[in-house]
Parts: structure tokens; C-alpha cells; sequence
């Protein structure tokens, strides 16, 4: 045995740092509590001591804090699958998609298994064998990339486009720049309502590649802005504010805050002083509303709210736009929504190439207010439509908490610190 | 446990085929420092439809496979489940192995342990499918 792999466990539920522990794969996706996941796993290609009889299948639910009471976890429709080969790898295919989700590529996948006749039926299996996958993400992560690229191929960078100074729009979402503090910003932000006239409803906007942006894996972003540029020092207030801010978790925005740990309280009185509005697109990441997240950033953080409304400037050490986890916990989000109704994606595979990829024909983009009224409402909509879990919902709640829920929000933060809200 | 299909069945080349392998409901337990009580007072749930095994708290269990399955001869060996959490504990994990429990443990358990003990408890079948 020795010199071998000896790891045959797969954690798949891990709440406990596990430090360097030689003798567990921790599965690519692990379920938070709250969820469900579909795992696959080809222990062919995983577990190297996987050369004698299995006489044994067993789970591990590990809990011994406390009475050891703690943990309820289910496991079923368990499943083995020997000699899984793809009945698609040879054969030339398309289809179109109104929505390259990941669950309607499945569906596509599904029915040309039905023309073609064949024996499997499972088209989540035959893409695993496909792709000769060693575990689920590898299918789902292609299909999101080969959807999310499609988006990608004709889209129009705005964040090089709005200026020739390369870093203006990443100092902007973080709060700085000429647009936040310049004096003559009708000047210096002219090219946004240039780019917004010429581009925005007719081409994909690329989503920046900004820390504050990147890893949204919730699938919810937002802007907030603490004041306009015409309002006054005494009350500097937006005037359409909606919104109080209960606290900043500094460590989630450190790269915002260049600060590398810390938070900020904000006493709870009720009145609105900032001003948030955010987009949502949940956690399918070739979704056709994955692919116009960054038409949303555009319009939410640049267009509408800065060059049009004058908003300007962030909540102390967060981002001025950011994935929910790094903006301040705050009662109230509008919302914004950016559609393609009559846009479609072709997927076509090539079997003399092995080459799957997808094309979007891209029709006319709209943005409206979001029709469920604010953003966490819009995000348990897409919920409801199976683009996010229930315990994504579940951390939206706990980050847009609702007028006078500030106190409870704030106090259930300080006790992770160990910290009473007095 | 009982396959519904002859083993020969389950290498064709046709590719994949539904057969379900019933395993008899006998938990093993790894070690006695696990469990907080007697195992028959404390064991993983069974849904009626014999499609699912419920955890709640602190639960180390494996259960015997009257038939071995040879992954070598088999081809792919390729294990699916779904998994869902109600109440997080701190580390869920599924494993398949050879060894009897507590034999090779450093592969499944995380930190010193006593002995193995085993002991059968019930006889109600659960069931897997295999494709």
C-alpha cells in the first residue's frame, strides 16, 4: 500500500477546518446548510487504492461538539454506474436555446438522446461521460463555460472604453476617482452617456474584472451611494435615499477598504440616508442573466445613479458596487433588470473536431425596474425559478434585513465576534 | 444484499442498465467514542422508500455489501447521490472501501479512535440503484 493515494473518503458537507488532512478529497462544490446538491464522482479516477473488492459502503457524519447532537444531513438515490460511455462523442448536433442554462442545455441534451435512441437517458450522465468527467462540477462548469463564453464573444468592455485612464472605472466601484471627487464630472464622465447611447441595448457589457465584483457566487451585486453632488454638507443625504446601512463586515471589503480586518456600526434611527440598488442573475453562470450582469453594473452604477442622478461616493470601507457578501448589510435595495427577450443560443458540436461551443443572436436589451419591487424580492423570484437555492435566498435575507431590522442584524454579527449589541 | 441482475449483466457493452442492489439495514459502527449511546437507540434513518439514509448528530456508519463489487473489472466505476443538509454538523463525507471498519482507519476517520466494534441491529432493506 505504500506510496499510494490512500484517500477513499469524500467530504461533501465540511464545516470544520480541516487543516492539511491527507486522507479526504473535500468534493469541488460542498453543500452549505440549507441545500441539496446532485454529487457525481468517478472513484475510477479518484481513489488509486480502488483495485480490490469493495465490501463496504459507508457515510460519515462527523459532529462532537456538544452533546454531539448537532449535524442532520440526508443522503439518497444513491447510484453506481460501471461502463459509462457517451452515445452523443461521435455524432454531429445542434440545438437553440432561449436560455443557454445549464438545466435547458440538459433538457436539449435530453431530447437529441431521445431522437438519436439512446440507451441512457440520463443526459446529466451522458455529458459526465462526455466529457470523461471525474466529477459533477466538471459538467456543469463546462456547460456554464461554453453559455458564459457564447455571452462573452462580441461583448463590449466598458470599463477600458469609459476612459483612457485604465484603472478609473475599478477606483470608481471602489469609491475613488475623478467621478467620485472630481469637479467637473459632467466633463470627465461624458464618454459613459457616449458609451450607454451607442452600445448598452444592443451589445453584452463585460462585467470588470474587479475584486470587488469577482466570485459572486450568490449571484446578487448592488450599489450604494452615500450622497449626490448637489447636496449640501449639512445634509448630504441622496434625495431619493431608500435605504440605511447597519453595518460593514470589513474583512469581506478589505480590498476596498485597504484594511485588512475590522466593521462599522451604524446606529439604527430609522431614517434613510443612502441610497441602494443592486441586479441580480443567480448562480447559473451561462444564464442569459448571468451574461447581462455587467449590462446592469453599467447602468446601475455609472449610468443611471452617477452620470444621470449625481449619486456619488460609498458607504466608509466597502465598495461602492459589489457582490452582496462585500457591500454593507443595509435595510433596502432597489432593483434594476436587463432583458434580451428575442435574443437565442446555438449550441453545435462538431464530433470530426470533438468541438462544443454555442453562439448568441443577441436581440434588442431592455432594462426595467425589477417587477418584484426590490432586489431581495427579485432574488426569491429567481429562486422560485430554480436559478438559486434556498439557502442563497436564506443570505440575501440576512443581508438586506428590511426597515428597523437593523439592531437584530447588527447583534447577530457582533455575537459571531463573541460581542454583545448593547 | 442481492443483485437483481447477474453480475454479467451489469459489464455489458451496451453501456448502462437499471438493476437496484438492496442492502440489509445493518449498521456498522466504527468505534465506540462516535456514539453517545447505544447504536440501536441512535441509528441513521431509512426512508420508507428505501431510497435515503437520514444523519442526525454525531454518526460514523457502514454498511456490508453481501456481493462485492470489483470496480477493476467493472470498467468505470462512477458513484452518484444527492446530499442535503438541514443542520450542518462539521465534516459529512461518503466512502466506499475493502477493509472491515476500523481496519484501515486512517483512510475514513479523521482522529484517534478505540477499536472497532460492529454490531447488527435491524433488517430492514435499503436500497441503491445501479446503472
Amino acid at each position: 500500500m505504500t506510496g499510494l493515494d490512500p484517500r477513499r473518503c469524500i467530504a461533501v458537507g465540511l464545516f470544520q477546518d480541516l487543516g492539511n488532512v491527507p486522507d479526504v478529497f473535500v468534493a469541488p462544490y460542498l453543500t452549505p446548510v440549507g441545500g441539496s446538491h446532485h454529487y457525481v464522482f468517478n472513484l475510477s479516477k479518484m481513489f488509486e487504492r480502488l483495485y480490490n473488492d469493495l465490501n463496504y459502503l459507508a457515510f460519515v457524519s462527523d459532529n462532537d461538539v456538544g452533546d454531539k447532537s448537532g449535524g442532520n444531513v440526508t443522503f439518497s438515490n444513491i447510484m453506481i454506474h460501471t461502463q459509462v460511455s457517451s452515445c452523443l462523442k461521435d455524432i454531429d448536433f445542434d440545438f437553440n436555446l432561449d436560455d443557454c442554462s445549464v438545466d435547458n442545455f440538459l433538457a436539449a441534451i435530453g431530447n437529441k438522446m431521445t431522437d438519436i435512441g439512446c440507451v441512457n437517458a440520463d443526459p446529466f450522465m451522458e455529458m459526465f461521460a462526455f466529457w470523461d468527467a471525474t466529477s459533477d462540477t466538471e459538467v456543469t462548469n463546462n456547460i456554464e463555460t461554453i453559455c458564459a463564453n457564447a455571452y462573452q464573444e462580441d461583448a463590449v468592455d466598458f470599463s477600458e472604453a469609459v476612459s483612457l485612464e485604465g484603472q478609473l472605472v475599478g477606483e470608481f466601484i471602489d469609491g475613488g476617482s475623478a467621478y467620485n471627487y472630481g469637479s467637473n464630472q459632467a466633463k470627465d464622465a461624458s464618454r459613459i452617456k457616449y458609451f450607454d447611447d451607442k452600445f448598452a441595448s444592443s451589445r453584452v457589457l463585460t462585467y470588470p474584472d474587479h475584486h470587488a465584483l469577482d466570485r459572486c457566487d450568490i449571484g446578487a451585486a448592488m450599489c450604494c451611494f452615500v450622497t449626490s453632488t448637489g447636496a449640501s454638507a449639512e445634509s448630504p443625504a441622496p434625495s431619493n435615499a431608500n435605504a440605511e446601512a447597519c453595518y460593514t463586515d470589513i474583512k469581506a471589503s478589505r480590498y476596498s477598504a485597504h484594511v485588512r480586518n475590522g466593521y462599522s456600526i451604524y446606529p439604527s434611527d430609522g431614517v434613510d440616508d443612502i441610497y441602494c440598488e443592486g441586479f441580480a442573475w443567480g448562480t447559473d453562470k451561462g444564464s442569459v442573466d448571468a451574461g447581462l450582469k455587467g449590462n446592469e453594473l453599467f447602468k446601475v452604477g455609472f449610468m443611471n445613479n452617477f452620470y444621470t442622478n449625481g449619486l456619488v461616493e460609498q458607504v466608509p470601507a466597502a465598495p461602492m458596487c459589489g457582490c452582496i457578501d462585500r457591500m454593507p448589510v443595509v435595510t433596502e435595495s432597489k432593483c434594476m433588470e436587463a432583458t434580451a427577450a428575442s435574443s437565442s443560443v446555438t449550441v453545435t458540436y462538431d464530433s470530426t473536431l470533438e468541438d462544443l461551443g454555442a453562439r448568441v443572436t443577441l436581440g434588442a436589451i431592455t432594462y426595467s425596474e425589477c417587477s418584484e419591487g426590490n432586489l431581495l424580492e427579485h432574488y426569491k423570484a429567481l429562486a422560485a425559478e430554480g436559478k438559486a437555492g434556498a439557502e442563497d435566498v436564506t443570505y440575501m435575507e440576512s443581508r438586506i434585513v428590511g426597515g428597523g431590522n437593523c439592531p437584530a442584524a447588527t447583534g447577530t454579527f457582533l455575537a459571531t465576534l463573541g460581542l454583545t449589541f448593547a | 444484499m442481492g443483485l437483481a441482475l447477474p453480475d454479467t449483466n451489469l459489464r455489458s457493452s451496451l453501456g448502462i442498465s437499471d438493476d437496484y442492489i438492496s442492502i440489509k439495514n445493518i449498521q456498522l459502527q466504527y468505534d465506540t467514542s462516535q456514539d453517545t449511546g447505544p447504536i440501536k437507540s441512535n441509528l441513521a434513518v431509512v426512508s420508507p422508500e428505501h431510497n435515503s439514509i437520514q444523519f442526525l448528530g454525531n454518526m460514523w456508519r457502514a454498511w456490508e455489501l453481501t456481493t462485492p463489487l470489483s470496480p477493476s473489472s467493472l470498467g468505470d466505476f462512477i458513484v452518484s447521490f444527492d446530499f442535503e443538509v438541514a443542520e450542518k454538523g462539521e465534516i459529512h463525507g461518503k466512502s466506499s472501501f475493502s477493509d472491515p471498519p476500523g481496519y484501515d482507519r486512517p483512510h475514513l476517520l479523521l482522529r484517534p479512535v478505540q477499536p472497532f466494534v460492529s454490531r447488527k441491529i435491524v433488517n430492514t432493506e435499503m436500497q441503491m440503484t445501479r446503472k
